[in-house]
């Protein structure tokens, strides 16, 4: 018993030391990291001379013979000859120049914009490994097929009235030519007489105005990030939700919920306006959304378990939680690495462009995204290794996506070290947070997505208030305001009170309204499936197919545990 | 109960939203703190309290 206390000690003695240790560098890594790059050479001042149609007419591309023999070293492909001539009397004009590089411009920004969105797209995969990995044999048909229908119910919602909520009324958008079509938002005068937006009008089924190329590029890198949301849900109501209840509750996701906050944050809304409104910092600043995707789907997600209650055998009678493994640890851990790969489309891509407005810091916000992810993981390990006495392995997943989740929000705003800090904070973030949604709450989470992304996705959101270091300058000014988006520790402590308006948001009226149409969901068709089919595995009696059908699944958790 | 759980989670964002309107920005920040921490109570202690009285593993 004295051994055993001691050793408890020990960890925990160990734990303060790093604590300690984090508190004591954090102010000189802050520091060292906002140290002033220096000024650059001043270059020689050369008089200005205006370009004129006469300075470029004498610009010969290579010849036809020279083209013939082939280009190996790539140096007379894309010369002067590719530019395209608008009337060949007049030949090569200034006019044609300017105008293929402001296309160009904008061709980088929508390949750009549309590769990383595939990206995103492709963290379905991962979400269904990561999810079904974490659910028992028997379920993983019915947890796998949640995860690959939420493309499908998801982008559809979105499709006829979530974009257009969100997006309806987001126009200037310079980085994608303009999106002008986007243009009418419903605003009302609220606290001061101040006009909120809160959502827009223009967009319904992407028909009208909304046909337009600008727009379609936006629309498919909103819509991934969406149904990101919308999947996040599916694991913490893993093994007992019904799949039209399913189906319906997606729908109301993707059409409703994140739309609202979608457009409040990034469509020009309420929140976004807060700093040109009232002097709130920039308003509430979210790079690339945990708040907007990762916070809306985790406290859905606690909504959600909340409404449908734990599985069958999860709680003795006397509350307390029995562990149910999942299947396929290889599984969970191809399915990390898959989110990690395209969380390099998640943030980097939110630049909506790789040319102009400051989006080089693409490189900056990469980096960032790779280092939180990887601290996050370090920290969980440490905890898990430190509390339980083994590395575990679904815990250092999920302090991967923690860490991701945090840094989504600031990654467009701080420095490296404050993204290692970021990271290895929400690595033991998350580990505190699941033992609290498990053991205190008594909410039945089989993956951990509340804590990952509900959570981890909060704490982002207050990072951009505490970390953001005051050097990226996205074309001057952000949500309307000049100057660069600065935190606490930087000097400007009103962002962070746009920041956790943000949060408050999210719980306040996100949470509550999530709550809210799933409790409708409930009523009529009912959230939850039978307890004989829940004890069955939902595979056969939900899917009408095993996942596994040549193997024979033998669990001890097929029973329910006896209360001791 | 379960009402009363969603009336809190609302009333903490309007106390977060009302900061706005507090002079001083370090008193901004402490009712905007205030108000996600109300906000945070109404779901996590009210609401979820009310669903745990009758929840699976009691019965």
């Amino acid at each position: 018993m004295l051994i055993r206390i001691n050793r408890t000690r020990h960890r925990l003695n160990v734990l303060v030391l790093m604590l300690l240790a984090g508190a004591w560098l954090l102010p000189p890594a802050l520091a060292l990291a906002q140290t002033a790059a220096p000024a650059a050479a001043a270059s020689p001042a050369a008089p200005a001379k205006p370009i004129t149609t006469a300075d470029i007419k004498g610009i010969s591309g290579p010849s036809a013979a020279d083209q013939a023999k082939g280009d190996p070293g790539g140096t007379i492909t894309g010369t002067v000859g590719d530019i395209p001539v608008t009337d060949a009397k007049a030949g090569l004009t200034l006019a044609d120049v300017v105008n293929t590089v402001g296309q160009n411009r904008i061709a980088i920004n929508f390949v750009w914009t549309l590769v990383t969105g595939y990206l995103v797209m492709f963290m379905q995969a991962g979400f269904a490994a990561v999810e079904t990995g974490l659910c028992r044999a028997k379920n993983a048909n019915h947890t796998f097929m949640m995860n690959f229908m939420v493309y499908g119910w998801g982008l559809f919602a979105y499709w006829v009235m979530g974009f257009a909520l969100q997006q309806g009324g987001c126009a200037p958008n310079s980085n994608l030519g303009g999106l002008s079509p986007l243009n009418s938002e419903f605003t009302i005068n609220f606290l001061g007489g101040k006009p909120w937006g809160l959502f827009g009008q223009k967009g319904f089924f992407l028909s009208g105005t909304g046909y337009d190329v600008g727009v379609m590029v936006m629309f498919l890198f909103q819509m991934v990030f969406m149904d990101t949301a919308t999947t996040i849900v599916t694991g913490a109501a893993a093994e007992r939700w019904k799949f039209l209840a399913f189906s319906i509750s997606t729908f109301f996701l993707g059409a409703i919920t994140y739309p609202l906050f979608g457009n409040w944050a990034w469509g020009g809304g309420w929140l976004s306006q807060l700093g040109a409104n009232y002097g709130v910092g920039h308003g509430y600043c979210d790079f690339a959304g945990s708040g907007v995707v990762h916070s809306v789907g985790g406290l859905t997600a606690l909504a959600l378990s909340m409404i449908i209650g734990p599985r069958i055998g999860k709680y003795t009678r006397n509350g307390k939680p029995n562990p149910m493994p999942g299947h396929d640890m290889t599984m969970v851990l191809i399915g990390c690495f898959i989110l990690a790969f395209g969380w390099f489309g998640f943030n980097p891509g939110s630049t909506l462009g790789a040319s102009g407005n400051g989006s080089l810091r693409i490189g900056s916000i990469a980096v960032n995204t790779m280092l939180a992810g990887c601290t996050g993981s370090i920290a969980s390990l440490l905890y898990m290794w430190i509390r339980f006495g083994k590395p575990d392995a679904s815990m250092a997943g999920n302090g991967l996506l923690a860490g991701l989740v945090a840094i989504t929000a600031p990654s467009g705003f701080v420095n490296t070290v404050g993204a290692a800090i970021i990271g290895f904070s929400a690595g033991m973030l998350v580990c505190l947070s699941v033992e609290f949604i498990e053991r205190v709450a008594k909410v039945d989470d089989p993956v951990g997505a509340i804590s990952v992304h509900g959570a981890c996705g909060l704490w982002g959101v207050i990072c951009v208030g505490l970390f953001a270091d005051g050097t990226s300058n996205y074309g001057g000014s952000w949500n309307g305001v000049n100057g660069n988006v600065t935190g606490l520790f930087y000097g400007d402590p009103s962002q962070l009170v746009a920041q956790l308006i943000g949060c408050a948001t999210l719980v306040g009226i996100i949470f509550t309204l999530s709550y809210l149409l799933n409790w409708i969901v409930d009523v009529v068709v009912g959230q939850r499936v039978g307890a004989a089919t829940e004890l069955q595995g939902l595979d056969i009696p939900e899917m009408g197919a095993l996942g596994y059908p040549e193997f024979q699944l033998v669990s001890a958790s097929l029973e329910v545990p006896a209360a001791d | 109960m379960k009402i009363l759980g969603l009336l809190v989670c609302v009333l903490g964002w309007l106390i977060a939203v009302l900061s706005v309107k507090v002079p001083g920005v370090y008193a901004q920040l402490l009712v905007a703190a205030a108000g996600f921490v109300v906000a945070a109570i109404g779901a996590l202690a009210i609401l979820n309290r009310a669903h745990l009285k009758d929840a699976i593993w009691k019965a």
